[in-house]
């Protein structure tokens, strides 16, 4: 498969504990502002893609809600329940079919919920439910393999929160701007050992969204686009084996997909800055290495160096990160964004990727989206 | 706009389910009320599955063949709460990776029943790889707390 699509525009409100807006005016007002960056009206849509999550939501088929919200009025409009990412991936779809010139994608959080009430509605009820599982126990189980048999320890799992806040701290966008030190983070008490409270995102509340559009539409619109050169989705077992889900055999099997699309034969000298889903913030060291940005068992000593740090040579979430802002509908849309004007505002870096899945409900048969960035005229 | 001029509404929502469980996981279910845990084994990989499996999503096939296990298990990781959520437990308790008997994939359960002095002692009394037996409940129905808890064996 080849091909890309051009991101024309964008659209961030928020991020904050609470928003003053309902999911459907926050995902119009983001997507009538994105149409404007884009310089295209309603009319000219002819896809639009909801990412929602009902059980966020407080309402089963959002999509019913946020469709008309989002442009989507007499449209082909589809809703994805796996994250940003996916959505653009089904755009994307739609760009390359020929059923559209141009695509909207969007989300939003506004709604209030109880998270472990939410988080644990998510896993099955035969043998995840009845134990307690969701989304914090799920990340913690991994973090101690991290901790016992991949050579991390807990300093390094307060630097990934540290970096992150200082580099959140600076966006505008973010939603905790605290800059927590490592110190502070080593202070906070264990929620689920092995982590730590300021080691876990928060739940944020504002809305994205991206107009998307084929090859030929961008150019003639944009002097010096974003391209989505590379996108792709990779699946776990839901009762596999321990192994397995911490070698994060899904995310692999996506992040291979979309370089070969885009066309990268070696993401460790090819891929320059990520952004990536970390729900717990230690969390972004498997998923570097499952992306071959860096060698096997080298991201936890690429952590301590600063080489992933906002500053280092290879950035990994310099908008903060997950720690930074983590809103579960629209967080996929986030991370593309930000990544798509740390393009712009970095001419001498070309391509980034970005990488999202479903894991804010918890850990457990996940599926993971990862998408490669270009700029300019590639 | 002052934020206090908009409202709030607030709702809840109260849901029953009610599935059918099919014949390999009500086999498997079945026999934890007579304290046995059954492994179910692919015939074309060859790996076998607590809990059991009604197909094998790399072989793609449905699956027959059964064993008995001893019970036994191995922790593969661990996690202690340490806070107090809505419906569960209070802390401290241990939720835990468990690999039973010949099983190539895990399941979850609690892990209790060792001796510690503070709660923070606890991350030093589980091992990966320890060993870990089930604890069964007095009054069983065919369900995954007729195993009360593992501990180590
Ligand atoms: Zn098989």
């Amino acid at each position: 498969m080849e091909g890309k699509i051009g991101i024309i525009g964008y659209s961030l409100v928020g991020f904050d504990d609470d928003v003053k807006l309902r999911s459907d005016e926050m995902v119009f007002r983001a997507s009538k502002s994105a149409l404007d960056a884009a310089g295209i009206s309603r009319d000219d849509l002819g896809t639009t893609v909801i990412s929602s999550i009902d059980a966020y939501d407080g309402i089963t088929i959002s999509n019913g809600l946020m469709a008309p919200a989002g442009g989507g009025y007499q449209k082909d409009a589809t809703r994805i329940q796996g994250g940003g990412v996916g959505a653009i991936f089904s755009a994307f779809a739609g760009i390359l079919s020929n059923s559209a010139d141009f695509s909207l994608v969007a989300g939003a959080d506004a709604v209030r919920y109880d998270d472990e009430v939410v988080s644990n509605s998510s896993y099955d009820a035969l043998f995840r439910r009845p134990v307690g599982m969701f989304n914090l126990p799920g990340y913690a189980l991994v973090a101690t393999s991290l901790l016992k048999e991949q050579g991390a320890t807990e300093k390094d799992f307060a630097f990934a929160a540290a970096k992150s806040y200082e580099a959140a701290a600076k966006n505008p966008y973010s939603h905790r701007k605290i800059a927590a030190t490592i110190e502070q983070v080593l202070e906070s008490p264990y929620v689920f050992w092995p982590l730590r409270e300021l080691e876990i995102a928060p739940i944020s509340k504002g809305a994205a969204a991206l107009v998307l559009a084929s090859e030929e539409k961008t150019k003639e619109l944009v002097k010096d686009p974003i391209w989505v050169t590379g996108i792709g989705a990779g699946s776990n077992q839901y009762y596999g084996s321990w192994s397995d889900l911490t070698s994060l055999k899904g995310l692999r099997a996506a992040g291979n997909r979309a370089y070969r699309m885009a066309g990268v034969t070696d993401p460790e000298s090819q891929i320059h800055v990520a952004e990536v889903f970390a729900p717990f913030a230690p969390f972004e060291c498997p998923i570097i290495e499952a992306l071959g940005l860096c060698r096997e068992g080298e991201s936890w000593k690429m952590l301590r160096d600063g080489i992933t740090s906002s500053g280092g040579a290879k950035p990994i979430n310099p908008s903060g990160g997950t720690v930074g802002t983590n809103p579960p509908s629209c967080g996929g849309f986030y991370r593309t964004i930000q990544a798509a004007m740390y393009l712009t505002e970095n001419s001498n870096v070309g391509r980034a990727v970005v990488q999202d899945s479903d894991i804010n409900l918890g850990f457990f048969g996940e599926t993971y989206h990862v998408a490669v960035l270009e700029r300019g005229g590639v | 706009m002052a934020s206090t001029e908009f409202m709030n509404k607030e709702y809840n929502m109260h849901l029953d389910f009610s599935v059918s469980l099919g014949p390999a996981y009500t086999k498997w279910m079945k026999a934890l009320g007579e304290k046995k845990i059954l492994a179910n084994k692919c015939s074309k990989c060859g790996r076998h599955f607590v809990p059991a499996k009604p197909f094998c999503e790399i072989c793609f096939e449905p699956i027959d063949e059964w064993i008995e296990t001893d019970g036994e298990g191995i922790v593969e990781s661990f996690t202690i709460g340490y806070a107090k959520f809505r419906n569960l437990p209070d802390p401290p308790y241990v939720i835990g990776v468990i690999r039973v008997g010949p099983s190539a994939v895990s399941m979850v359960h609690w892990i209790a029943g060792f001796p510690y002095d503070k709660p923070e002692d606890i991350p030093d009394k589980i091992q990966i790889g320890m060993k870990v037996k089930p604890v069964w409940a007095e009054e069983r129905k065919g369900d995954l707390l007729d195993i009360r808890y593992f501990e180590p064996a």
